[in-house]
């Protein structure tokens, strides 16, 4: 029997992936572990490997075809070993599947009509009424399969399993007065989305969800922008947050940065940034801010005694927060080492769902876009994020003379649940201190 | 405990007599040809030799006399047990049973207790036609005062005659021709009981409850076991005795399956299961009820002599088994 490779499942998010390119060719030999094709997921280009040797029978999914997880995508095999016959077996079962449609499609109608035979009353079991009661569902919905259209218990339970909707769908489907039934999900699970209320008011003729007209675009959300949205939304609605701000003055970082900048290049070949300055600087605070770096698991505080930094890379598609491990036992040349190295992978998108997750604290960084300030949103199941704004000169008083020096617009956003403003501030203060005097981080 | 024998229903029947009549001087056998024939079932048969004439007392044909002696009997301390040659002839007992016997510790302000029982054969089966075949179980039930006891199975009908003779009440103990011969295992102890009200799951099950007593527990217990193997998993609930009612066993397993099935031999107008039926719908299993209730009972004619016609009368396995499925929609 052949081997079959299945579309992996790397990272508890991943519903689905697209193959992106197949390494082998129907028919080419392979040796395990040797690549065979590479996916895209929800967040990373990942390498597939081979399992097993021997030749590549059959190809299942084209490339650019998105797959669920677990689906099986190719066999590998001794030549001219039979592969299961999965076409046919998939023809089999639609047509299976039709038939069925088409029997409960008549029997519905013939149901609808008994249902309703007495004006208003409902033909119900006792059982299906109680249920029906205590889910709160209205039984003139519901479709009855006992004998006369009867609505049995089971009708009544399996109705809350049949529609799942996305509320976005269910609003426009409302509004179109559009039955939710009649409409075949294609989400997880048949849940119902948008695409599939807006295909079914264009098959009756409504295309108003369609292009509308040639100034507007629909783009579906990708499964990052999906992610992110998901994320954020859950960050935002859970956690009650508020932001401390704060100025630093830069002078010292800055020069830090001019007199080991040079030495650094010369031994890893990277480039040293402020804002390697400033992951450092951060490393070294939350230890000493244990609650800052910290997560909320049901009515525990877990405090971490190590910093896995994670840092914002805004891309094209959606943003990405790859993390430092281990961050609080490394040097400023180590940081920068590993900051370059996701930071140049997640462009490739090159990184494996591992190195996207486990972080304890997250910086978020749009100072190159000139932002002087903002109020970042907390990274779950993180406790905090820091916002770091652009370096701009400030006019001071010194000396009685006006001069200017480069100050730095430092946001911390704290989840209120776990700490209070003084936690933060304290820790802002440490931060802006090790900012200040970067000497002071060797001691 | 002592051990378990395996016996018929009549043997069973006749050794609780026989335990009782050991134990208590004052329990005695009367009823038409219980002594030297030994009953028209043979259900008496050797009581005489052990217990003699006194105590095993052949009767003149009267029914009416016999009851009303015995209700009698009863009152001035002893504790007698009639037997009624067949069920059909208790209707000229009634009087003596219904006016008399089932009245008289309510009448006399509890002074008086009645500890009769009245044994008699009910059902058809035998070819014995419409004047020897009826089940008239639903009559007793319907007069307070009664006591109605119908066992399915011979230790059943042990336990439940033994707590009937020990009973302060009258009790009409129905037992059931065609189970006669039917066999099982009887446990020989003395004091093996069956409180009346207390009935007993016979099989377990989660999809269907049956609700069946007498003759045609049998018949339901065959069909359950055959349905078990094509998945269907029936739960039967013998009640043994109508009167009390173990109510509360009925309705937990209703609850439970959310079907019910009734099913007696006894004619579908007026019969017991009716009353069955309208205790689960006012009861807390009315909401879990996930399909109608399902009679299935005799023929509202008299019992034809007609042996093909006399069989047709009364639920068959077929019926009992369309009877379940139909309430399963399958």
């Amino acid at each position: 029997m052949a081997t079959e490779v299945i579309m992996p499942k790397a990272g508890m998010d991943m519903k689905e992936g697209q193959i992106i390119k197949w390494k082998k060719k129907e028919g080419d030999y392979i040796e395990a572990g040797e690549v065979l094709l590479e996916i895209m997921t929800d967040k990373v280009n990942m390498e597939v490997e081979a399992e097993t040797s021997g030749y590549l029978l059959k190809i299942l999914y084209e490339e650019g075809a998105k797959v669920p997880v677990i689906t099986p995508i190719a066999y590998i095999g001794e030549r001219g070993e039979k592969i299961p016959e999965i076409e046919d077996k998939a023809k089999v079962t639609e047509e299976i599947e039709e038939a069925v449609e088409k029997e409960i499609v008549q029997e519905d109608i013939q149901v609808a009509t008994n249902v309703m035979d007495i004006a208003g009353k409902v033909r119900a079991t006792p059982a299906a009424r109680r249920i029906a009661r205590e889910r709160n569902i209205d039984l003139t919905k519901v479709k009855g399969t006992g004998p006369k259209g009867r609505i049995q218990k089971a009708d009544v339970e399996n109705y809350r399993d049949s529609i799942k909707v996305t509320p976005l769908a269910r609003r426009i489907a409302k509004m179109e007065g559009l039955d939710l039934e009649e409409i075949k999900g294609s989400g997880h699970e048949g849940k119902i989305l948008k695409e599939d209320v807006v295909g079914a008011l264009r098959s009756k003729g409504i295309a108003d969800y369609d292009a509308l007209d040639e100034r507007t675009e629909v783009i579906p959300m990708s499964n990052v922008r999906k992610i992110i949205a998901e994320r954020m939304t859950e960050s935002y609605f859970s956690a009650p947050t508020f932001t401390l701000n704060t100025e630093v003055d830069m002078r010292n970082a800055i020069k830090l940065r001019q007199d080991v900048k040079d030495i650094i290049l010369k031994e890893t070949g990277k480039k040293l940034t402020i804002n390697d300055i400033i992951l450092l600087a951060t490393s070294r605070a939350l230890m000493k801010h244990p609650f800052v770096n910290s997560r909320l698991s049901d009515d525990n505080i877990i405090l971490h005694k190590y910093v896995n930094l994670a840092f914002a890379i805004g891309m094209e598609d959606g943003l990405i927060t790859p993390v430092i491990k281990d961050a609080h036992e490394m040097s400023l040349s180590e940081i920068v080492v590993a900051a370059k190295d996701l930071q140049e992978r997640a462009m490739k998108k090159k990184l494996s769902p591992d190195e996207l997750q486990g972080s304890t604290f997250t910086v978020s960084n749009l100072g190159m876009y000139g932002i002087t300030y903002f109020n970042p949103i907390i990274n779950q199941p993180n406790t905090a994020i820091l916002g770091v704004s652009a370096i701009v000169d400030k006019l001071v008083k010194k000396d009685e003379e006006i001069t200017t020096i480069p100050v730095m617009n430092l946001s911390l956003t704290l989840d209120h649940r776990v700490v209070d403003g003084v936690t933060g501030a304290k820790f802002l203060q440490d931060l802006k201190h090790l900012l200040e005097n970067p000497l002071s981080m060797l001691i | 405990m002592k051990d378990m024998k395996e016996m018929t229903y009549k043997d069973a029947v006749k050794l609780a007599m026989c335990e009782e009549m050991r134990r208590d001087e004052n329990v005695f056998l009367m009823g038409e040809d219980v002594g030297l024939y030994g009953g028209a079932f043979g259900v008496s048969v050797g009581m005489i030799e052990e217990f003699g004439e006194e105590r095993v007392r052949d009767t003149p044909i009267s029914e009416a006399a016999i009851t009303g002696a015995a209700a009698g009997a009863a009152v001035t301390g002893m504790r007698p047990i009639v037997e009624i040659m067949f069920m059909d002839f208790t209707t000229i007992a009634m009087d003596a049973l219904v006016n008399q016997a089932a009245k008289m510790r309510y009448m006399f302000g509890g002074k008086a207790k009645v500890p009769m029982t009245l044994r008699c054969p009910g059902g058809s089966g035998t070819g014995a036609a419409a004047q020897h075949s009826q089940s008239l179980e639903a009559w007793f039930c319907h007069v307070p005062g009664l006591k109605v006891v119908v066992p399915g199975t011979p230790a059943d009908a042990k336990g439940l005659l033994k707590a009937a003779i020990r009973d302060d009440n009258p009790v009409v103990f129905v037992e059931q021709k065609t189970l006669y011969k039917e066999k099982g295992m009887v446990p020989l102890d003395e004091d093996f009981i069956i409180p009346l009200g207390k009935g007993e799951i016979k099989k377990e099950g989660s999809d269907v409850t049956v609700v069946t007593y007498g003759r045609m527990l049998p018949r339901v217990l065959r069909v359950a076991e055959e349905l078990e193997k094509e998945g269907i998993s029936v739960e039967v609930v013998d009640p043994r005795t109508l009167v009390p009612l173990d109510k509360e066993l009925i309705i937990n397993s209703v609850i439970k399956t959310g079907r019910v099935v009734l099913v007696n031999e006894a004619c579908k107008t007026g019969g017991f299961i009716g009353e069955i039926a309208a205790i689960i719908a006012e009861s807390e299993a009315f909401d879990y009820l996930d399909a109608p209730i399902v009679r299935l009972a005799g023929l509202d004619i008299p019992i034809p002599y007609n042996p093909r016609l006399e069989a047709a009368a009364v639920p068959s396995e077929e019926q009992i088994r369309a009877g379940i499925m139909k309430v399963m929609n399958r």
